[in-house]
């Protein structure tokens, strides 16, 4: 070995901290010998200084971002709004001057009493703090930080979002494209005749303020391609009254359900299964098939009435078990969220999936959907 | 995680979905931190140039193109950060510093890096980055599982079934061979020199 390569070995070891006090010596005598030695021993150590990574980032590192985000976010809806405000106006004055009439909004159970927004479909309404046995929860998209807010006035989301921007059509609610921020949904002029149970209907029709990214119509899903080519979440109507019980639910607490995916007909089934031909994640459409296909099961999350996400256990089609019921694997928020959820869907006659926390099958069936 | 899985969790990002943000503030934020850290050379600073940089990313990621790796994206964001940071910290402290000429001297803490001194940080860490690219894959590999991911010598050679002299003696080789590249191309040199050079600065000369 010559003079230089144990002087690397030396080095190696002291950066190592296992150099003991007899090679220590040996190290200096060297360092000292010839300049050049000095040269290689500092870029050694500065090598191994500018490609380390230690450190461990400080635990209030992502809060701190998540927070910041948040508040990016509010500040962008409210430059938002301030534009709407205007458009609305300049709609609302057209509105008039053409003597609109407001679509007609079939709400079933509507009662005399629900004109103040506080129970919109027919519930009575709720204490804030939500269904008495609720898990008292953290439900905040902010570890620890209730989101709830109290009664809101379900006419001012639906009815204040529908002229944004189409930058962002996926996380916008679907309901209502076309009402001016004049129409009030509490107040319908009329009704539609109210469709059969087994109907497949547009759940915005019925959910106005219910959010739909239908994860299947973007390319934005596990087989990075677009599988149907709709964007309308269509279920039973039998299923959607019951989502409007859990949506009632939700808004008192200052929450909102947000539908992944819906009902998905047999030939979206077939392109799903054609694209990933793999019965550990995608439904076998030549046996039993996927019960999205029976119109009366939905692939829900939660988020705030503002449509921001909340901390759920995984995003959408995660095939990790953290995507699995048993929460005791992720965050205690995203399982008091997950928990929140299983409990309201369960209690409105919904059945959950073991697999996926943001998958439901209405306890009531329906045959499949073909097209 | 892949590219791919990279570029699906920054659309969904892209399009509001705070979780995937989140996802990718997890992933990253060790590289980060530590790439801050390292510019800026305390830990408090680190911690406010990370969030600066991951926020910057969060308003900008609608126009990130996927060209490169979301880390390589940060790792601009992070310099850019940490010389924002530095800049505004020296304009603070001419605000704050002593009239009394002698006592300044004397009182003034060590102010930080200046953005001359980040620059040449940057540079250094990027000579490092170069110099071990052009290394062996072997010695390239051994070298970044015992520097970037922290292996113990018995875990590299339970992951490359060598005996842990032998691990130990290729380290020493692949540290032995950046170094060579770095002491060429005078990186680590040269910082010595300017290191002495600044610490004569120092107390004399502020802003």
């Amino acid at each position: 070995m010559t003079e230089k390569e144990r002087l690397y070995e030396l080095i190696s070891a002291r950066l190592d901290g296992e150099l003991d006090s007899d090679g220590e010596a040996e190290l200096a005598g060297l360092l000292a010998s010839d300049p050049e030695y000095w040269d290689i021993f500092t870029a050694m150590s500065g090598a191994r200084e500018a490609l380390s990574e230690r450190a461990e980032p400080p635990a209030e590192l992502l809060p701190g971002v998540m927070a910041g985000v948040r508040k990016l976010g509010a500040q962008k809806r409210a430059r938002r709004r301030r534009y709407i405000g205007v458009t609305a106006s300049l709609a609302a004055a057209a509105v008039l001057a053409v003597a609109f009439v407001p679509k007609m909004l079939h709400r079933p159970e509507a009662g005399p009493g629900d004109s103040t927004g506080a129970a919109p479909y027919g519930l009575e309404p709720r204490d804030v703090s939500g269904p008495d046995d609720s898990p008292a929860v953290c439900i905040g998209p902010e570890g620890g930080t209730p989101v709830a807010q109290g009664p809101t006035d379900p006419a001012t989301e639906p009815t204040t979002e529908p002229t944004d921007p189409p930058t962002e059509p996926t996380t916008e609610p679907t309901a209502a494209p076309t009402e001016p921020a004049t129409e009030p949904p509490t107040e319908p002029t009329g009704e539609l005749p109210e469709p059969e149970d087994g109907d497949l209907v547009n759940v915005s029709d019925y959910i106005p303020d219910i959010y739909v990214d239908l994860k299947y119509a973007t390319d934005d899903n596990f087989t990075g391609q677009v599988i149907y080519d709709f964007t309308e979440a269509r279920l039973r109507y039998g299923t959607v009254k019951k989502l409007m019980e859990v949506q009632a639910e939700l808004r008192e607490m200052g929450l909102s359900l947000k539908i992944w995916d819906a009902c998905r007909p047999t030939s979206a089934q077939f392109k799903l299964w054609e694209i990933c031909p793999d019965s550990r994640y995608v439904a076998n459409p030549n046996h039993s098939g996927s019960t999205h296909s029976r119109g009366n099961t939905v692939d829900i999350t939660l988020v705030t009435l503002d449509g921001e996400d909340i901390e759920m256990p995984t995003g959408f089609d995660d095939f990790t078990s953290r995507a699995d019921r048993d929460y005791s694997d992720v965050a205690e928020t995203a399982a008091a969220n997950a928990e929140l959820l299983e409990k309201l869907m369960t209690s409105h006659g919904f059945k959950p999936y073991t697999a996926e926390w943001w998958h439901y099958t209405d306890t009531v069936s329906y045959p499949i959907v073909e097209e | 995680m892949t590219a791919e899985e990279e570029q699906k969790i920054v659309r969904a990002a892209a399009h509001g979905d705070n979780g995937a943000f989140e996802r990718l503030v997890r992933e990253n934020q060790k590289h980060v931190y530590n790439l801050a850290l390292k510019l800026t050379g305390n830990a408090e600073d680190a911690l406010d140039a990370s969030q600066d940089a991951f926020l910057k990313a969060y308003q900008n990621l609608k126009s990130f193109r996927g060209d490169s790796r979301v880390s390589v994206w940060l790792y601009r964001l992070t310099y850019n950060a940490c010389m924002d940071l530095i800049k505004k910290s020296r304009r603070g402290q001419v605000t704050r510093m002593p009239t009394d000429e002698e006592g300044a001297e004397l009182e003034t803490p060590d102010p930080g890096p200046g953005p001359d001194e980040l620059i040449e940080r940057r540079e250094e860490l990027e000579s490092v980055r170069r110099a071990l690219n052009e290394l062996d894959p072997d010695k390239r590999i051994i070298l970044m599982m015992r520097e970037y991911r922290n292996m113990s010598y018995a875990e590299i050679s339970r992951a490359l079934g060598l005996e842990e002299g032998t691990v130990k003696s290729r380290i020493a080789r692949a540290r032995a061979a950046l170094a060579e590249n770095l002491k060429n191309s005078g990186t680590f040199t040269f910082r010595a020199q300017s290191n002495n050079q600044s610490s004569k600065r120092k107390g004399g000369t502020r802003e």
